[in-house]
């Protein structure tokens, strides 16, 4: 079934009136947006007439009205983004049991950190989390994704001297992205004790310093992605030439991403992959069928990797 | 000890080093060629080694296809029988992959065969080995191009005189293999 058959299903199954309903807390918690910019404009023009009569610098003026406006946006995007929340938790479920049975849709969660650190690809984040969780069985393979947020902490130190020649060190923490995007798992179909790890650029000249380096035959995958495994044959007999196109193929679709296989499992990290992919836009009405079609369709391109990957055939001694 | 003293020892020992390092590198990648081709001969085995099972799951019915499941049992001897030479072996092989092939079109036709859950097993059984072969020869082909760029290349080109290697062939697919299996033709 194509996305619009599958809203259109949907929008008979329940969707519709769902979206409706949605749509009227949507158009309230406009209005409250609107009252609360309302009031934050009054408040201001308040205490600018307070700051009038002390004769405030215009110092207090800027301030008054930057603390203002800082104030009324948090509000706003903090419930714009809980009407988004509530957009998703209600619609995908409805959409997925029209598109994709069996399918499991969880907003607040993401793939586990375990996982994350399992995968191989990127260094242990300090600080992790996510959204969007997806998880079912498409065809015969076993998936789950949803997108990741994966950061880790570095502290810069600087040292100034005044004019007296006292010396301060002062410690700054950091924060910094390893990874923010699209991390999909799926069920490989062929069965695997190893570790291989797909990595995004060419192999440069020290690239078999930094692990057991498998050179392949296609020369446009070589251009592409270097490859490391813990056996030579096994790389091989996963990363067989039709394979090696499909990912090429699959890097086009995403927009860039690793791999790894592990355990007779696959692992994806897209960071390419737009973060908000699953949001609804809050500024437009959401009985607009685009907004759900959107979404589907993110979702379609994502299980599909499953068909890019042709996951589903499953001849060898794994069923 | 003179400087020059000093100079020529240091010299030599650098030479040395870079010696060692060479003709080591030409034995590890000689070493990796013999450690691919015995991963290649130990998947060929396992193969050889599941067609007992693949006939007895098929014979009792696939009575009217005796002699092609006579000729895997022929071509299983022979190579269980040793004393092959590598391209007898790959040859012996290829005839293998086809008249595997031709087993399991064959089998489409007998819809007792395609609902066995021995015949099913044994079928993706042997697919994964013939995967797994087909990765064993690309790895001993990965490994003969970096044996045979070390026979060719100088420095190593000069090491490798030195020890009288060679080049050596790569495994490449026959013709027949190269070609879609065409039942009728094999078997008619």
């Amino acid at each position: 079934m194509t996305v619009h058959e599958c809203v259109a299903e949907a929008m008979d199954n329940g969707l519709g009136s769902a979206l409706e309903s949605l749509e009227e807390k949507r158009l309230q918690m406009k209005r409250g947006n609107g009252r609360i910019m309302f009031g934050g404009a009054g408040l201001t023009l308040l205490l600018m007439g307070w700051l009038v009569s002390i004769q405030s610098s215009a110092f207090g003026y800027v301030f008054v009205a930057a603390v203002a406006v800082i104030i009324c946006a948090l509000w706003i995007r903090s419930r714009n983004s809980s009407m988004a929340c509530q957009f998703k938790d209600e619609a995908i479920p409805l959409l997925l049991d029209a598109a994709l049975p069996g399918f499991r849709y969880r907003g607040a969660n993401c793939v586990g950190e375990d996982e994350f650190d399992a995968c191989g690809l990127f260094r242990s984040p300090d600080r992790y989390n996510g959204k969007d969780y997806f998880e079912g069985v498409h065809g015969r393979t076993a998936l789950h994704f949803s997108l990741v947020h994966a950061e880790e902490r570095y502290e810069t130190t600087t040292t100034e001297t005044d004019s007296d020649g006292h010396t301060t060190t002062r410690t700054e923490e950091h924060w910094r992205d390893i990874f923010k995007g699209l991390f999909f798992s799926a069920d490989f179909n062929k069965e695997f004790h190893g570790r291989t790890l797909v990595r995004a650029g060419k192999a440069g000249l020290f690239s078999g310093l930094f692990g057991n380096l498998v050179k392949l035959e296609d020369p446009r995958f070589s251009s592409r992605f270097r490859v490391y495994s813990s056996d030579q044959v096994e790389a091989r007999y996963i990363l067989t030439p039709r394979l090696m196109e499909r990912l090429l193929e699959l890097e086009s679709s995403l927009g860039g991403f690793e791999a790894s296989f592990i355990g007779s499992w696959v692992y994806i990290a897209a960071g390419g992959f737009p973060y908000n992919a699953f949001e609804p836009d809050v500024g437009r009405p959401f009985t607009d069928p685009a907004q759900v079609t959107k979404t589907l369709g993110w979702i379609f391109h994502v299980v599909g990797i499953v068909e890019e990957l042709d996951l589903n055939t499953r001849i060898w001694s794994k069923r | 000890m003179t400087t020059s003293t000093i100079i020529l020892v240091g010299a030599a020992i650098l030479a040395l080093i870079i010696v060692t390092i060479l003709f080591n590198t030409m034995v590890g990648r000689k070493n990796r060629v013999q450690f691919a081709f015995a991963g290649m001969d130990a998947m060929l085995k396992k193969r050889f080694d599941l067609i007992p099972n693949l006939v007895a799951a098929v014979e009792r019915y696939m009575k009217h296809e005796r002699e092609v499941l006579l000729q895997l049992t022929t071509i299983r001897s022979r190579a269980t029988a040793g004393g092959m030479e590598k391209d007898d072996l790959v040859q012996l092989d290829n005839r293998l992959t086809s008249t595997l092939r031709s087993v399991f079109a064959l089998a489409e036709n007998y819809p007792q065969v395609r609902a066995s859950n021995n015949f099913l097993q044994l079928q993706g059984a042997l697919n994964d080995t013939e995967e797994q072969i087909a990765a064993s020869r690309r790895a001993y082909n990965a490994a003969v191009t970096d044996y045979n760029n070390g026979c060719g290349m100088f420095p190593l080109n000069v090491v490798a005189t030195l020890m009288g290697y060679r080049p050596m062939a790569w495994f490449e697919i026959s013709d027949v293999e190269r070609r879609n299996v065409n039942v009728r033709e094999l078997w008619s």
